[in-house]
């Protein structure tokens, strides 16, 4: 308890926690604003060149209560995953950078304890972080409906409500994930900007490689995160092809949850063999 | 009289308690050795210098008593017990500056003392503002540490290595970077620290500041120990009298310190001027008035006397630096 309160410390006290939040709550306002902004615009445009009713269907789509609920818990999590990543990598990379892992392992400190305990601190700064990030685009996605004139209606939906804590667990898991393997990167690089330039890198890679071979893709990292976080009563990215793209809700979770414990593994295992010279 | 001279060189003291010890510790870093079947025995309760040359291995002997790399070969002893890689827990009982002082530079100094108090041993309440008193940060321990001079950074580590009230204390370079005052009170508190028990092992460049601290000296070179020893003896050993005479008296003079101390403890150089020449006596500082007076008694009077023993000459001369 006092090495996890000691992590904590350090992560509420050190700035890039807030730099990252800052820049990720951002771009989340930005991108519903934007989408909301351009609505009105969509009907006058021809559909050859992205306008049309069903460009405008897919906005309402986002746009709508109580659908908005899972777009916005869907937008935390995909897109915050890339600043999960990024802050992941932070939390173990600038310990060897500082020279910091030096010190907890000359005082006697377990060394798997302290990679697994560093990890679980920045899982629980996750929880506070997520959720303020919903609160946030939630503000932002009614902006950008009010801007659009789609209303507000709906938002009082009682069975999305319900449904709404667990969509906010997945989104955390999601994230946790995401921040798992960028941590895990960094610890085996011994090096922040390796963490995040490699994690980053393969989330692209991810995203790229789906259109190509979504059938085994689809069981990857970054790509099981959208299976997770797909809600089946929502018209949102379900299309005709999103079976090819995605897998069912529980494999899911399972695989994500695989995930983050084989990043916590392995940095536990690398930390405990290393040869620390910095 | 410290533990060490009871026990004379390379001694364990006080009934053989050890604090630290290798056997035959061997490690490469790839093809090149680093250390090579070191021995070193460091008894209970004493200051321990430990000297070499840049490359000598330090650093590498020090990473592999702290746990941090794994030694090819060899046994340690930490507080009296084995020390193997099972059995890193232990350090708990060790306080540590390894190389440079690290520290993250967005806390402030008591922020850090907390962050690291919360890994290892955990220090009793109160302890971190102690050791900021003790190293004397206590005006400017809420701020941040990425303002701090390289001064502040050393005293800082050296209250992080203290925090847990270690028995083994491993410092490597504690002067670096200190100012004379500084210097001065690092000294008084590790002399202090040895004084209630505290073994301090101390790896530093600085031979006054070593001469002036440690109990007993280690003399590593090219990843061997060369010398070990209670520091006094050493120096004794090393110690020497320097007479000028007149040279008209050169040869008597001579042949009586032959006489009376021995031929082979004396010599002669020879100056760059005329009656420039001193002779030179190995034998313990405190008997240059026995020189002087056996010189005078014969009615040789000594234009010249010096004396002294330094840890420099005896380092130089074992590790063949320049």
């Amino acid at each position: 308890m006092r090495l996890l309160q000691g992590e904590l410390r350090k992560l509420i006290k050190r700035p890039a926690t807030y730099i990252t939040l800052g820049i990720f709550l951002g771009v989340l306002v930005l991108l519903f604003v934007a989408v909301g902004a351009s609505y009105r615009t969509m009907a006058t445009l021809p559909a050859d060149q992205g306008g049309g009713p069903q460009a405008q269907a897919a906005i309402r789509s986002l746009l709508e209560f109580p659908g908005a609920y899972g777009a916005v818990v869907s937008f935390v999590a995909s897109i915050g995953g890339l600043f999960a990543i990024a802050y992941g990598a932070a939390a173990a990379g600038a310990d060897w950078g500082w020279g910091m892992v030096k010190v907890a392992v000359a005082r006697g400190e377990s060394r798997s304890r302290y990679v697994l305990t560093k990890l679980a601190a920045v899982l629980l700064l996750l929880v506070p972080a997520s959720l303020l990030a919903f609160l946030v685009g939630l503000v932002a996605v009614a902006l950008a409906a009010t801007l659009a004139g789609i209303g507000l209606s709906g938002a009082g939906d009682a069975g999305t409500l319900q449904s709404l804590p667990w969509m906010l667990v997945r989104s955390w898991l999601a994230l946790g994930e995401q921040a798992a393997i960028g941590f895990a990167i960094a610890t085996l690089a011994r090096s922040q900007l390796a963490g995040l330039g490699v994690g980053i890198g393969i989330y692209f890679v991810e995203s790229f490689a789906v259109s190509f071979w979504p059938e085994y893709v689809r069981y990857l990292p970054f790509s099981v995160v959208s299976s997770l976080l797909r809600d089946p009563a929502s018209t949102l990215a379900i299309g005709e092809q999103a079976s090819r793209y995605t897998i069912d809700q529980a494999t899911a979770l399972l695989l994500v949850a695989g995930y983050l414990a084989i990043s916590a593994v392995l940095s536990a295992i690398v930390l405990e063999r290393a040869e620390i010279t910095e | 009289m410290s533990a060490a001279a009871e026990a004379g060189p390379g001694g364990t003291g006080q009934g053989g308690e050890i604090a630290l010890a290798t056997h035959g510790l061997m490690k490469s870093y790839g093809t090149t050795p680093a250390l090579q079947g070191l021995d070193l025995t460091v008894p209970r309760g004493v200051v321990y210098g430990f000297l070499g040359p840049n490359g000598a291995g330090k650093t590498t002997t020090i990473r592999c008593l702290m746990g941090l790399i794994r030694p090819d070969g060899g046994e340690m002893e930490i507080l009296g017990r084995p020390f193997t890689w099972r059995d890193r827990h232990r350090l708990e009982q060790v306080g540590s500056l390894i190389e440079s002082p690290s520290f993250y530079p967005y806390l402030s100094g008591r922020d850090n003392l907390h962050v690291i108090g919360s890994t290892g041993a955990s220090p009793r309440p109160g302890r971190v503002e102690e050791v900021l008193d003790l190293v004397g940060l206590r005006d400017r321990a809420s701020d941040k540490v990425r303002t701090y001079s390289t001064g502040m950074r050393q005293r800082l580590a050296i209250a992080a290595a203290l925090l847990s009230e270690p028995r083994l204390l491993v410092l490597d370079e504690p002067a670096n970077g200190l100012d004379p005052a500084g210097i001065v009170a690092m000294r008084e508190t590790l002399r202090c620290l040895a004084g209630q028990g505290t073994t301090v092992f101390v790896s530093s460049h600085i031979l006054p500041e070593v001469q002036q601290l440690a109990d007993v000296v280690g003399i590593v070179n090219r990843g061997r120990l060369v010398r070990q020893g209670a520091l006094e003896e050493m120096l004794a050993q090393t110690g020497h009298v320097r007479v000028r005479v007149e040279p008209a008296d050169s040869v008597a003079a001579r042949a009586l310190l032959d006489r009376v101390i021995g031929a082979d403890a004396v010599w002669e150089e020879t100056g760059q001027a005329e009656g420039d020449g001193w002779i030179t006596v190995r034998v313990e500082p405190s008997r240059a008035g026995e020189v002087n007076r056996a010189l005078a008694q014969a009615g040789i009077f000594a234009t010249g006397l010096e004396s002294g023993s330094d840890l420099e000459t005896l380092f130089l001369s074992l590790t063949g630096a320049t």
